[in-house]
Parts: C-alpha cells; structure tokens; sequence
C-alpha cells in the first residue's frame, strides 16, 4: 500500500498474486517471434486465453516477459486491435453498427495470404471471436467463385488427377452452374 | 512505458529459463497436433495453407453451392466438406419449426443416407428451379403417373415451392424432402433385396 502511488509500482512489486492488491491497471508483456514487445493492458490480455491460461499459473508473476513464438508483430497488432474494440463494446449497450463498420475497416486493406495468417494466429491464440470473425471473412472471399479462383487464392495445388476431378464433380454438379453470374 | 521495456530485459534473464521450457512444451504440443490431424500444416512457397480445423471452421460460413464447389478444389477440401454436419447446418439453416427435435432429426436423416444426400438431391432442386421447369409447370404436374424412378417424384413438387426460392421451410416441406429421401432409400433397398430381375 504505501508504494501505490507510483503508476507503474505494479510492475516492480513483488512476484506473486500478491499484485492483485493493487487497483491500478496493470500491464502484461509478450514477446513475438520478431523480437517485438507488446504491454498490453490486462482486460485486453485476458481475452487471448493463451496468455490468460499462461498467468494463471500461480509460479509466473506478471513481470515475466510470456513469449509468443508463433506470432509476428503485425500479428499481435492486428490482435490487440480487435480484442481491445471487443472490450470497449462490451461495456456498451447497443454497439451493433459500430462493431460492424469496425469489422469492415479490419479486413479491408488485408491480403489473403494475411488474412490467412492471421487465422491461423488467431486459433493459436486461442481468441474464439476474433477466430470465429476471420473465418468468416475468408469464407466471403470463396462465395460464389469457382474451383480455379479458389486455388489460385489460397495457394492450394490440385491433387486430383482428371478422373477423380470428375468424379467429386459429379457429387454435386449444381454446384458448378452459372457461377460468377449469380445474382444472389 | 520506458519503465516497462526495461522490465522487460531483467525479465529477460528469468524468462530464459522459462523460454526454453515453454519451447519444449510448445514442440510437444505441435508434435501431438500433427498426430492427431492427418495433414500437416504446410507452408507452402510463400503461402500460408490452414490444417483441417481452420478449413471446416471457414466452411460452417458458406452456403450450399461454394460447399459443393469446395469439395472439388483439393482432397483435403474435399474431406472436410463431406463433413455431414457441415451440411446438417446447410439443411437446417432456413427451417423454421420443423416439429421435432434436432437430435431426432439428425438420427433419421443420417440413417436414410445423410443430410449432403438430401440437400443435393431433394432441397437444392426445389428452391433453385431453372427457368425450363417453371415453364413445364403445367405439363408435368397431370402427366406424370406414379412410375419406379424416383425423379419423377419430384417433378409434381417443383410448383408447389417455386414461387418463393427463400422462403424459410416450415414443417410441410421438411416432411416432404424427408419422405422422398426415405422413398428412395427403400427403393433401393427393395432393389437390393430382389436382385437385378426387377
């Protein structure tokens, strides 16, 4: 108690849960795979239960630096965006519109490849809504297309030889119709 | 914030030792996703593939007719988009009241052949009509007299659904795509049964 005026004392109290004590807002650290390091505050870190489950443990004190080894910069940036936009809405009662426009701009200078990545960062994370947002996106991004585009967008190669091309075409040949003209 | 970054390096000498055990966790976690999932994440040239998981997460957001496109572009797609829940959510999507429980549902459906066999063969040709079976509205209704092929079952119905393509599915035509799925699986039992004279 009697260090409590300092704002940052949080970080250099003593390890422990014995932190707790204090209500200043306090801050957790992660490294990335590119050596960058992020404080983030403990609501946001909180929503990512990799690092919740991580600080849970009772020997790791919020000094330690948690290492995020399968997570670029641009990543966590992109993370910390989202999850801290959830938190603020959180607290408001009809945010709809603005978690929607929001959800818009997120996506909206990302590339496929980034987009990808950034799934798959979100699963590591184990972030359910930012997962379950940016599977999502990418399913918007196949709606409607054909087999070519598809491949073409997501790097994945034809491992089907002619025959057995028509054969999975032939489960559903509706599905091949009229595509790129389809109205709805 | 300065403060904290310094943290950050005396931190560093703790967290060494927690690194290298936080590693081997990790490799261990990995090592036992890989064997659980038959394929393994590869990071192709530059492109960043997602395993089995991800893709069937991604595929719980299409519709119908980019699954059926899906299940083409390779084998792992394919074996994901043959999930039956998959299409069991495709089904259900636009049902409203369907008179009885998911799990009832389910079990009947799964046992008459699956609900990607229902959606392929007896809801995707009643709300999507092409234009020539509107204009055979008139003629296939009275002509068509009970016969053994099971497609002819479904030319009588097309008028009673085209008008509205969207429309949520009440009670009614659940029941009816649920019948013409069991006519046909017992017709092709009865055929089973008495051998290729019939």
């Amino acid at each position: 108690m009697s260090t409590s005026t300092d704002n940052n004392a949080s970080i250099t109290q003593e390890s422990g849960p014995s932190a707790a004590v204090q209500d200043i807002q306090k801050k957790i650290v992660v490294r990335t795979a590119d050596g960058e390091v992020f404080n983030l505050k403990e609501e946001v870190a909180m929503e990512i239960d990799i690092i919740k489950t991580f600080f849970q443990e009772d020997s790791i004190s919020y000094e330690t630096v948690m290492p995020l080894p399968n997570v670029e910069g641009w990543e966590m940036v992109k993370v910390i965006e989202y999850c801290t936009k959830h938190v603020e809405l959180k607290h408001k009662v009809d945010g709809y519109k603005e978690r929607k426009a929001f959800q818009a701009l997120f996506v909206q200078n990302l590339s496929t490849k980034s987009l990808l990545a950034l799934t798959n960062t979100a699963n590591y994370l184990e972030v359910k809504y930012l997962l379950d947002f940016l599977c999502q996106a990418v399913s918007e991004q196949i709606k409607n297309k054909d087999v070519d585009y598809v491949r073409e967008l997501f790097g994945v190669e034809n491992d089907f030889n002619d025959e057995e091309y028509e054969q999975v075409k032939a489960e559903a040949p509706w599905a091949h119709e009229n595509l790129n003209n389809d109205l709805h | 914030m300065k403060r904290g970054f310094s943290m950050a390096e005396e931190g560093d000498n703790k967290m060494k030792k927690l690194k290298v055990e936080e590693e081997e966790e990790g490799e261990d976690k990995i090592e036992q996703q890989q064997q659980e999932e038959e394929v393994v994440i590869v990071q192709g040239p530059g492109f960043t593939n997602l395993d089995d998981n991800l893709i069937f997460e991604v595929f719980k957001h299409v519709d119908a007719r980019t699954l059926g496109m899906a299940s083409c572009v390779s084998k792992q797609w394919h074996k994901t988009a043959q999930d039956e829940r998959l299409w069991e959510l495709i089904c259900t999507r636009h049902w409203a009241n369907i008179g009885c429980g998911n799990q009832q549902l389910r079990s009947v459906v799964l046992a008459l052949g699956g609900f990607r066999r229902l959606h392929s063969l007896y809801i995707w040709p009643l709300t999507r009509p092409s234009p020539s079976s509107l204009s055979s509205l008139s003629s296939s209704s009275s002509s068509s007299a009970p016969s053994s092929s099971s497609s002819s079952w479904a030319a009588p119905l097309k008028p009673v659904v085209a008008a509205k393509p969207h429309a949520r599915w009440g009670k009614d035509e659940v029941n009816l795509s649920l019948s013409l799925l069991s006519i046909r699986f017992y017709e092709k039992m009865n055929y089973s049964n008495r051998g290729p004279g019939r």
